[in-house]
């Protein structure tokens, strides 16, 4: 009985121990930190340095994910294989070259998926924001601009590639999820709405010198887009010139400074992840040798250059084996070691082809006109006859754009059809239909969300 | 009482001396009218060294020396035992001075296989939960990385899947089906030696093109030091575990030092591995015919520029096997281990040093090698009353890899696609035309894995029936990857120099230790036993990493170096901290041995969820009713043994990842104009909470004739609900998902059956068989709102959640050569609507049948596995016939023409044709890519022939060849019916030869 005693006190400390082990409060023995990299949302609208690296992030989406990205997963490469612009040499399918791109598409369905991130970030990042006691006012204005013209980006390229869209302001994933679609229509009503109050928050200087920050003309020349699509010929007009008479903007008389960083002509273009990054269009269309690795320019896309356009001389480059000849865009030039390119999204001379559009459209095609041969005296061409009517016209304008504009943006893609005159690829891509100026909304958004059926026309 | 008050420096001291008392003894405090008695201890052969010597009730004992000699001083009258494992235990009473004693075997191992059901072990009669078991022999000669793939087929209830056959991959292992709608959310914990190990780096980024979904946490660890792995499958078993138990509990037991001699086993072995089947391609005579056709069919009389095979690029009628060229190499592996193990009656020790080293099927000689090293320790006090355990298990890994599996280039290049080498060794791109496969090899993956686990368990008898435990242990995991990618991957065209060369390297590592400090206590008063377990656990993890690249290397010969880089990012630091306490406990009541009724239960508390929702209760119990043990049948010439048992309760899961539950933004993802990115981590959700899994079982165990015939039925039911998973979610909501508690509630039910039979046992002659055998059933048996929510079209009530729906495939338009599919809802189009064929992918049944014959010194062993399932065939990674500059399957060449309308496929065609490529998107969302994957495997054979010399100081020496996945019947239609993903290389068919040596 005594040694029990003894045990039982000398072991006192230890049951002590026990009992602390075990009873002790739960609650702190499971509390833990945030980890070293990631901050709380309320924490990231509290001062202007981590507002401005959620700002960061809508830009860096931009650059680097499917969709509005320069790279051979985005939207500008693809649209140049779907329609005339590129040929396509690898040994495998590009499903957007045969033009066989189905719901089930896996770079389609990350399109839809990266463009749908990329405004959620803004969207949150607007609300946050706005919310926010804590910084000025006048300090969100141009924070706030910028993610309304990013947003309105997203949305504008999304209704021209699916038509009808889910439309959402909010990060409500519960709303969100059951979201139905928005009519074209009204979609671009929208983005005229948001694109205003961008416009109004932005500042004409801009944040940057490298124009690496869209500034108000750059959300103008969005607007701009959106008019023309919306048919609002005279506030397209009204728009465009606004952006043409504003001297910050000047065409590059030398064609290889356009795609340079210094670029007088650039209103909005991305910066690089690191200094000596090239841009992803050197990279997606640069060969040295034969055959083409993966795509050369189309040969229907090099038939509409006269030999003495500057822009075949300056923008295309030949490779040759002796033997056979192809071609590639030669826009950038820095395959290595770049530090003088960035990405260009947005140039001036877009908004001179909106211009004529706009008054073509007006039947005022005579004074469209002059518009357009400013850019064709920089390329060395003949101006075009004051003569031409508007159908005829518009044929140029398609045909100037390309040109211009080749693998840049889709153009070509938005070109026609905003025209209406798609058809027109049926002549060289043998796969082509109707239903092609739409693309399919993915397969499995529609499954897991059954209020965006049905599919579009054909698919 | 007096003692209270005593000095706390005092307490120290008497503790010390209680156990220096404890563990020390003067033979001169006995030493009255003493005698000395010898002799020795044999078994029916040979003198038995180690056995322990022991006078009943004292401290007195010793043991026999290496020729099983004794001497022992003690009191005449007294009483002596004579103990050895695997022998019965003799008790004598002493009278004269000499005493030989020959030991029985004994045979009657039921009674004496002892379980470690984690937190407490339990006899195999006395269990009353589900609890599968695989020991060492099962393991430790075979051919295997992984422990994992040695015991498939071998458990009932536990299906596992490689895979990759390329070394150091990843295994799938669902304990009694999916429980959760997220894949991802099925894993089961591993503790390795009472230390949970952690499993989240199986889904390391980089690997993913070569290992598939990911590396199993158990490559770490070297096979052969295994002494058992005990799977832990019903509520009973996995409640103590509480949070983390509904996925099943693996317990991997290392081997510990046993009493005896000092013993040396030096082992090696080499295996050689092939892929165990070439999938039937094109010869160049069909491909080009097939190739031709399509350009005929599509009225082309001229080849396309970039129709190199046919437009005289290359030779067209050149022929290489691909199949042979990229996957067709012998991989070799080698093992060598070194142990040393032995001990006393009172301390053992085990060190186990394992080298192991696998080149792959890939023409390449890298590889996979793992450098392991186990040192186990364990004493215990003269007088029964302390005990220390530990062990520590380290490991370096790495892995060298091409980094992307050549299956599928070896399945889909051309025949006739040219040679991979110039005449000077350099890469053939034959002019640029040539998307060289072996430009991959430039590309290499390499990781190293360090990982420690390490184990203190202590043990001290505090009072009579009173044991306070603590069990303690640290892990260290190291894992970093290396992800190289020079500019000679890539066409020569492209123009690319080494300042496109990349380099990518990411470090994680992830620490954390445990701490299990535990009350026992154990009370036997006549019929009644009593045995309580109190305890409690604190976890802390720790994970670290972060991830770099390098760009623009000034040459590739600098490309390891990122610092060597014109360009550097640190793409990404992260850290997190995840911290788990519960306090657990178990009372198990037996009354006469016969009525045996057992409670778990445990309340966890996880930093995994928000505030409100930390803390969940789990429990079950348990009981088991030995019937065999009533008058009526106790003494029955034909049932040795029959137990019914049954359990009850709740288990759960926190597998959701840490912080789920927070809004946040993440510093990541890149610069622009050199300022960071924050972007918003995930849609978060307070409010979710403790998943839990009912789990419902009951079972009849029955031996007849003597344990010969041994068998066990059991049914289970388990039901999840409340499961935490990724709420799928539409793209609109910025997301793919959102961690959230499940609607669903899925029901996994089943049989289980296992026999395990002796039907020959003589002198020399001995046959035991082993057959197992699952029927597992997956049912969706609740969604609330499934039409209104995100699953609308992923499940049906009823079905099994590892389902896929599909198109209805009718045939061949005989017209068109087009495929043809049901359009159920008649508007002309292919929707998921349509899609009105439910395949379930789950097996249907599966399991294994052992075999081991063994006469005289030589053993045969062989297992067969089987499994019945449908699974995704051919037909789902096959385009149009003829379309591209690619290999077709041979059954490809019977396609559909004007002459051959009936063929089983579609029309040759090409790019053209967007009808024909168009059909592909039904075809391969059809029931025509869904087929039987069943398939008989003769999973593991071996021969052995062990010889004792005891003349040459040798005490076993063992050689075997070993062969694995042998024989593979069949009528999958594609490379090999055991898959996780199409496009990697199968297991692989293994030869081994091997001998170990024990003195």
């Amino acid at each position: 009985m005594k040694n029990i005693n003894i045990l039982f006190k000398v072991y006192h400390p230890v049951w002590i121990v026990l009992f602390m082990l075990t009873l002790c409060s739960c609650e702190q023995l499971i509390e833990t930190d945030l980890p070293d990299n990631q901050v709380t949302r309320e924490d990231v609208f509290k001062d202007m340095a981590t507002a401005e690296a959620a700002l960061t992030n809508l830009y860096i989406n931009v650059r680097e994910n499917p969709f509005l990205t320069k790279n051979t997963n985005g939207i500008s490469y693809n649209l140049s294989l779907y329609t005339d612009e590129l040929d396509y040499f690898a040994n495998n399918l590009n499903d957007f070259y045969t033009n066989t791109v189905e719901a089930d598409h896996t770079l389609n369905a990350s399109w839809w998926d990266y463009a749908y991130s990329g405004i959620y970030a803004a969207n949150d990042f607007i609300e946050g924001l706005s919310q926010s006691a804590f910084i000025a006012e006048a300090d969100k204005k141009a924070f706030l601009g910028e993610a309304y013209f990013i947003r309105s980006l997203y949305y504008q390229y999304l209704c021209q590639l699916y038509g009808d869209i889910p439309y959402t302001l909010t990060t409500d994933y519960v709303y969100n999820t059951a979201i139905a679609k928005t009519s074209y229509a009204e979609v671009l009503i929208q983005i005229e709405k948001d694109l205003k109050t961008a416009v109004d928050l932005l500042d004409d200087s801009y944040r940057n010198q490298q124009r690496i920050y869209p500034n108000q003309s750059a959300a103008k020349l969005l607007l701009a887009q959106n008019y023309l699509l919306q048919k609002k010929y005279e506030e397209a007009e009204k728009t465009c010139l606004e952006i043409i008479n504003n001297n910050t903007y000047q065409l590059e008389s030398d064609l290889d400074k356009v795609f340079k960083k210094e670029a007088k002509s650039t209103l909005w273009q991305l910066s690089s992840n690191s200094d000596t990054d090239n841009t992803p269009e050197a990279s997606a269309y640069i060969f040295v040798s034969l055959p083409p690795p993966t795509v050369a320019l189309s040969t229907e896309l090099l038939n509409i250059f006269d030999a003495s356009d500057k822009r075949k001389q300056q923008w295309i480059k030949e490779v040759t084996d002796g033997n056979l000849s192809f071609f590639h865009a030669y826009k950038y030039k820095n395959k290595e070691n770049n530090t003088d390119e960035y990405a260009v999204f947005f140039r001036v001379e877009e908004v001179y082809f909106m211009l004529a559009e706009a008054l073509t459209y007006q039947n005022r095609t005579a004074e469209a006109i002059g518009y357009i041969n400013i850019i064709r005296q920089r390329a060395g061409l003949n101006p075009l006859p004051d003569s031409l009517n508007q159908d005829e016209f518009i044929d140029e304008i398609l045909k100037e754009s390309q040109r211009e504009f080749f693998t840049e943006n889709g153009h070509r893609f938005f070109d026609l059809k905003r025209n209406g005159k798609l058809e027109i690829l049926s002549i060289v891509k043998p796969n082509w239909q109707n239903k092609h100026q739409l693309f399919p909304i993915p397969e499995r958004q529609l499954q897991i969300n059954p209020n965006l059926q049905p599919n579009n026309n054909g698919y | 009482m007096k003692t209270i008050t005593q000095p706390k420096s005092k307490h120290r001291f008497y503790l010390l001396l209680l156990i220096l008392l404890c563990s020390l003894h003067s033979p001169a405090l006995f030493a009255q009218q003493q005698i000395r008695v010898t002799g020795t201890v044999k078994d029916t052969d040979a003198p038995l060294p180690g056995v322990t010597v022991w006078e009943k009730d004292t401290n007195n004992g010793t043991l026999t020396d290496e020729n099983g000699k004794y001497s022992l001083q003690i009191t005449p009258g007294s009483i002596v035992t004579f103990s050895f494992i695997g022998y019965k235990t003799q008790t004598h009473i002493i009278s004269g001075t000499t005493l030989n004693i020959t030991l029985q075997p004994d045979e009657a191992v039921l009674d004496e296989v002892v379980i470690n059901a984690g937190y407490y072990s339990v006899k195999d009669r006395e269990r009353t939960g589900s609890i599968a078991r695989v020991t060492a022999k099962d393991i430790e000669f075979q051919p295997v990385v992984n422990p994992l793939q040695a015991i498939q087929g071998r458990m009932a209830g536990v299906n596992i899947t490689q895979e990759s056959g390329t070394p150091g991959g990843g295994f799938e292992i669902q304990i009694r089906g999916i429980n959760s709608l997220q894949r991802t959310g099925n894993v089961p914990l591993y503790i390795i030696d009472g230390v949970p190990i952690n499993n989240d780096y199986v889904t390391a980024s980089l690997s993913k093109s070569i290992l598939n979904t990911g590396i199993s946490p158990l490559n770490s660890i070297n096979p052969s030091d295994i002494e058992s792995i005990e799977i832990l499958k019903d509520a009973d078993a996995t409640a103590i575990y509480g949070s983390r138990g509904a996925n099943g509990v693996i317990l991997i037991t290392t081997k510990k030092g046993k009493a005896g001699k000092t013993r040396f086993t030096v082992s090696s072995s080499t295996a050689f591995s092939k892929v165990n089947r070439f999938m039937k391609l094109m010869n160049t005579e069909q491909f080009n015919q097939m190739r031709d056709e399509a350009f005929a069919n599509d009225g082309m009389t001229e080849y396309p520029p970039n129709a190199y095979d046919m437009n005289g690029a290359w030779d067209r009628n050149r022929y290489t096997d691909w199949q042979k060229e990229l996957i067709g190499r012998t991989a070799m592996s080698n093992n060598l281990s070194l142990g040393i193990s032995g001990g006393n009656e009172y301390t053992g020790f085990i060190v186990s040093l394992a080298h192991h080293q696998s080149t792959t099927v890939f023409p390449t000689d890298k590889g996979y090698k793992r450098n392991s090293a186990s040192i186990g320790f364990n004493h215990r006090s003269k007088d029964n009353r302390f005990q220390l355990g530990t062990s520590t298990v380290y490991s370096v890994q790495s892995n060298d890899l091409p980094a992307v599996d050549l299956t599928n280039p070896a399945l889909t290049l051309a025949p006739n696609a040219p040679e991979l080498y110039n005449e000077d060794g350099t890469l053939n791109w034959q002019d640029g035309t040539f998307q060289n496969p072996l430009a991959q090899l430039n590309k290499t993956y390499g990781n190293e894995t360090k990982t420690l686990v390490l184990n203190t368990n202590l043990s001290y008898n505090l009072l009579s029936d009173f044991y306070l435990k603590l069990n303690a242990g640290i892990t260290n995991n190291y894992f970093d990857e290396q992800v190289l990618t020079p500019h000679t991957i890539v066409n020569p065209a492209l123009g690319h120099t080494s300042e496109r060369s990349q380099s990518q390297k990411s470090y994680r590592s992830f620490n954390s230790y445990l701490i299990e400090p535990q009350l026992e206590w154990n009370k036997k008063t006549g019929v009644h036993s009593f045995s309580v377990l109190m305890g409690s656990t604190y976890q802390v993890s720790n994970n670290n990493g972060y991830t770099l690249t390098g760009k623009n290397f000034s040459s590739n010969a600098l490309i390891t170096n990122i610092s060597a880089a014109k360009e550097r990012i640190i793409n990404q630091m992260n850290s997190s901290e995840y911290k788990y306490a519960a306090v657990f406990a178990r009372v198990n009541y037996s009354y006469n041995n016969k009525y045996i009724i057992n409670l778990t239960g445990r309340r966890d508390g996880s930093s995994r969820f928000g505030n409100n929702n930390r803390f969940g209760n789990f429990g079950a119990i348990g009981a088991a009713w030995i019937f065999s043990e009533e008058n009526v049948l106790k003494n029955s010439r034909w049932l040795s043994f029959g137990k019914l048992r049954a359990s009850y309760g709740t288990t759960g899961s926190d597998n959701v990842g840490d912080y789920a539950y927070l809004d946040t933004y993440t510093a990541g993802g890149g610069y622009y104009n050199s300022v960071f990115g924050l972007y918003p981590t995930r849609l978060f959700n307070p409010d979710y909470h403790w998943e839990k899994t009912t789990k419902r079982e009951v079972s009849a165990e029955l031996n007849f004739f003597h344990d010969r015939i041994r068998t066990s039925t059991a049914y289970y039911n388990n039901r999840s609900s409340n499961q935490l998973i990724g709420l799928q979610l539409p793209s609109t909501t910025g997301f793919n998902s959102i961690t959230a508690n499940s609607p669903a509630t899925v029901e996994n039910s089943g049989w289980e059956f296992t026999l395990n039979a002796t039907p020959l046992k003589t002198k020399d002659w001995m046959w035991e068989f082993s057959f197992n055998i699952s029927f597992p059933k997956n049912k969706l048996i609740a969604f609330p709102d499934l039409e209104d929510s995100t699953y609308k079209n992923t499940y049906v009530i009823g079905k099994s959640i590892n389902l896929v729906k599909l198109y209805h495939y009718e045939g061949i338009d005989p017209e068109t050569g087009l495929y043809q599919f049901t359009d159920y809802n008649e508007d002309g189009k292919f929707t998921v609507d349509d899609k009105q064929i439910v395949k379930e992918l789950d097996p249907k049944y599966y399991g294994g049948w052992q075999n081991t014959l063994s006469y005289k010194n030589f053993t045969f062993d062989f297992l067969f596995q089987f499994v019945k399932q449908d699974n995704y065939n051919l037909n789902a990674n096959y385009n149009v016939p003829g379309i591209a500059l690619q290999n077709a399957p041979e059954v490809m060449t019977n396609r559909w023409s004007p002459d051959n309308p009936d063929a089983p496929y579609g029309a040759a065609a090409t790019t053209k044709n967007s009808e024909a490529i168009n059909q592909m998107t039904p075809f391969r969302q059809s029931d025509r890519t869904v087929s039987d994957a069943s398939f008989i495997r003769l999973k593991n054979a071996s021969l052995s022939y062990v010889v004792n010399l005891p003349k040459a100081k040798i005490e076993s020496l063992r050689l075997y060849i070993q062969g694995q996945n042998l024989l593979t019947f069949t009528h999958y239609l594609g490379m090999d019916p055991e898959f996780i993903n199409l496009g990697y290389i199968p297991p692989l068919r293994t030869y081994a030869l091997g001998m170990q040596l024990t003195f």
